[in-house]
């Protein structure tokens, strides 16, 4: 390895590193109530590794591609990286409390955490099957356990379900890259790109082969698990509402983030060339079209809180992939970045507003211990502030302007419009606007029901800062999603 | 390809091709016993046997290293794995409870056989002769090849592992390849990053089993 290569994966070992580190601090200290602050501090260093290859202050970091280009730290990586870290260290920083109030084993919550994120980071940023396949199982298997953390029997159904539906898509994934590796005698994203144009393609198949047909589809049901889409949803209730709350923030945001990053890096570098382009979209819009419709309907009959989040997560992703669905015909015009760069701006509003969401839940199921909708009742009295942010992610969720969610939907849809799928967006907008009775059934919870105690809940500092910043994103980035735009189409520059 | 240099081994692959059918038989056959014997570690046995045909296909693709690797880990340790958990846990005398869903798994699986069947069948796999690349000739059957002149790593490294040309050659005469040494080699160049992820893949794994068989049980609320 060259100092070039340290450079390259130096943000991911940080991250790695430090999993390390909290597992040895857990045993050295006596004091284990600092080990979520030093997590949350550690973070820096990851952090500052990321921030280093975006502006190149230290090292030899022109070239982004290393260790024989099976990973990079192209913009579109550091993209992730940022939005990792941050979610991270929300979450941490959000669940102090409930991380004190936990018997023992903290250090290895935390680790198992980190581990997962670290994955994730080499996820966003490998560029070649076989580390992409390996990262993913590096995030897969340590939530797999930190589901079935509390060992009670829904907490250990959880993640018994976890581990075996990722082990069926991860064993459709590898089929998926089977097919391809046979097909282009290549793992590497851009030498499969480079192949699939030169070898002939036979006209009457789709995809220019049905080797390359079933590849594709069978390496997008593999991912479809980590984003949740139909038909993969069913683990997302039984997983949220099994497992520890902080955990259930954690995957409905940064396991979708990183599988969408991984989702849209494999389809337009390996397979981005011009006639695969429509064939894959239309394979997404239908995905789209299902996921979305489907979340919602599942949403509309949910009593627990965490059930309905998950299922709203399910939908959410349904309107994601409407952006990666939306690949114009023309690529090279000034519009072929459009339903990425959507997806990207919808991903880090979606990022604020659902940890905004997530942690509020936290801070007063913590309390309460009623999981219920109907538990939220009277919470604008009880826990003004924090009902204030929950009521700001839910409006962002359902995308009412000005909120970040309003536009990221209007820059997903009109990407799919642009693109030809009017239906698509025709879909959407009527799912959204199911989508509404249920998220304001729980602002109408806790805005109009009466309390089942007139007791007032006040919620942990560190809890609140965490989530009044996700809340303050919602709003800034909403009103001015310029900075976040510039962001995302910066980080697409690999396109 | 048709090269004067394949028309020698005719004779050895027809003993080749009934070898491939016998145990593709026994791999297949085995397999569905895993699925429907009653008894639990009968189940654990024939999967053992439905191991070690792979294996037996692995060696008859040359692919040597990937076969003892599959006696060694299947075999030898998930089998055996899966034989004393069997002997912990289970009743093995009173059987496994019947499956609810047969059907329909059976369903889903005849399906996706034959989605894999038709695509095998029907896709144009790319003939090696087609190709002119040789970087992809290289690509496609496994062989460690590296272009010094472009690779940062040619000081360091001293010049090529194997010439291109020569790759080619290799390929086309349909010549014994040291798959072994093309693995070693690739792990800790090409796949170094997947091999050192694993590494953290297996510490994350120890610490979420010590951790969940160490964690004091709570009912999450």
């Amino acid at each position: 390895m060259t100092a070039h290569d340290w450079w390259i994966i130096a943000p991911e070992l940080a991250a790695a590193g430090l999993a390390a580190l909290l597992v040895i601090a857990d045993l050295a200290l006596r004091n284990k109530r600092i080990l979520a602050e030093l997590a949350v501090i550690g973070l820096a260093a990851p952090l500052f590794f990321s921030l280093n290859l975006w502006f190149g202050w230290y090292g030899d970091t022109t070239d982004p591609s290393a260790l024989f280009g099976a990973i990079t730290a192209d913009r579109f990586a550091l993209f992730f990286h940022f939005l990792l870290i941050g979610v991270s260290a929300a979450v941490i920083l959000a669940s102090t409390k409930y991380l004190e109030r936990m018997p023992g084993l903290r250090g290895e919550f935390l680790a198992l955490m980190l581990f997962s994120m670290s994955g994730m980071m080499m996820l966003v940023s490998a560029k070649e099957l076989v580390a992409i396949y390996v990262s993913l199982e590096l995030t897969a298997l340590p939530v797999a356990a930190l589901a079935a953390f509390h060992r009670g029997a829904r907490s250990v159904e959880a993640g018994l379900k976890f581990l075996v539906l990722s082990a069926i898509a991860s064993a459709l994934l590898l089929y998926g890259m089977v097919y391809i590796y046979g097909f282009t005698g290549s793992t590497n994203l851009e030498i499969i790109l480079q192949r699939l144009n030169e070898i002939p393609s036979q006209p009457d198949q789709p995809f220019g082969s049905y080797g390359v047909l079933l590849g594709v589809v069978l390496i997008v049901a593999g991912f479809a698990f980590k984003m949740a889409v139909v038909p993969w949803q069913m683990w997302v209730p039984d997983v949220y509402e099994g497992s520890p709350t902080p955990l259930a923030a954690f995957l409905s945001v940064a396991s979708k983030a990183a599988a969408f990053a991984v989702i849209i890096r494999v389809l337009y570098a390996a397979f981005g060339s011009e006639p695969l382009t429509q064939d894959w979209s239309g394979l997404i819009a239908a995905l789209a079209a299902v996921t979305m419709t489907v979340g919602n309907l599942l949403a509309l009959s949910q009593k627990n809180i965490k059930r309905l989040l998950g299922y709203s997560t399910v939908s959410q992703a349904g309107y994601m992939l409407a952006g990666v669905a939306a690949v114009s015909a023309n690529s090279g015009s000034a519009g072929f970045i459009a339903g990425p760069q959507g997806v990207l701006y919808y991903l880090m509003g979606y990022a604020f507003t659902n940890l905004a969401v997530f942690l509020s839940v936290i801070a007063i199921t913590h309390r309460t211990g009623n999981e219920l909708i109907s538990g939220l009742n009277g919470m604008g009295r009880r826990s003004p502030v924090v009902a204030m942010l929950l009521t700001v992610g839910l409006l962002s969720l359902l995308g009412v302007p000005p909120t970040v969610g309003f536009m990221s939907k209007a820059f997903v849809f009109s990407a799919a419009v642009n693109s030809g799928l009017i239906w698509l967006a025709v879909i959407g907008v009527v799912n959204t606007a199911v989508s509404a009775y249920y998220y304001l059934r729980i602002v109408r919870a806790m805005y109009f029901e009466e309390p089942s105690s007139d007791e007032p809940i006040r919620a942990d500092l560190r809890a609140l800062a965490a989530t009044g910043t996700a809340a303050a994103g919602v709003a800034v980035f909403g009103i001015g999603p310029w900075f976040l735009l510039k962001l995302a189409e910066e980080s697409l520059t690999i396109l | 390809m048709g090269e004067p240099a394949l028309s020698g081994l005719y004779e050895v692959s027809r003993v080749v091709d009934a070898a491939f059918w016998l145990f593709a038989a026994l791999a297949i056959g085995g397999a569905v016993m895993v699925v429907t014997v009653k008894d639990v570690f009968k189940a654990a046995v024939f999967l053992a046997g439905s191991f070690l045909a792979l294996a037996a296909i692995y060696f008859l693709l040359q692919a040597e290293f990937i076969g003892v690797v599959q006696i060694l880990v299947y075999v030898g340790a998930v089998s055996i794995l899966i034989a004393f958990a069997v002997m912990i846990i289970a009743d093995v005398p009173g059987g496994s409870r019947p499956a609810r869903g047969r059907i329909a798994a059976a369903t889903a699986a005849a399906l996706m056989m034959a989605a894999l069947a038709f695509t095998t069948y029907n896709t144009n796999w790319t003939d090696i002769g087609q190709i002119t690349d040789e970087d992809a000739i290289a690509g496609l059957v496994g062989v460690y090849y590296e272009d010094t002149s472009t690779s940062p790593y040619a000081d360091a490294q001293g010049g090529t592992i194997r010439a291109a040309d020569e790759t080619t050659k290799d390929a086309r005469s349909g010549a014994l390849i040291d798959s072994t040494g093309a693995i070693g080699t690739l792990l800790i160049r090409e796949f170094v990053l997947p091999f050192e992820i694993l590494g953290l893949l297996l510490a994350a794994a120890l610490i979420g089993g010590l951790a969940l068989m160490l964690n004091p049980r709570t009912e999450d609320k």
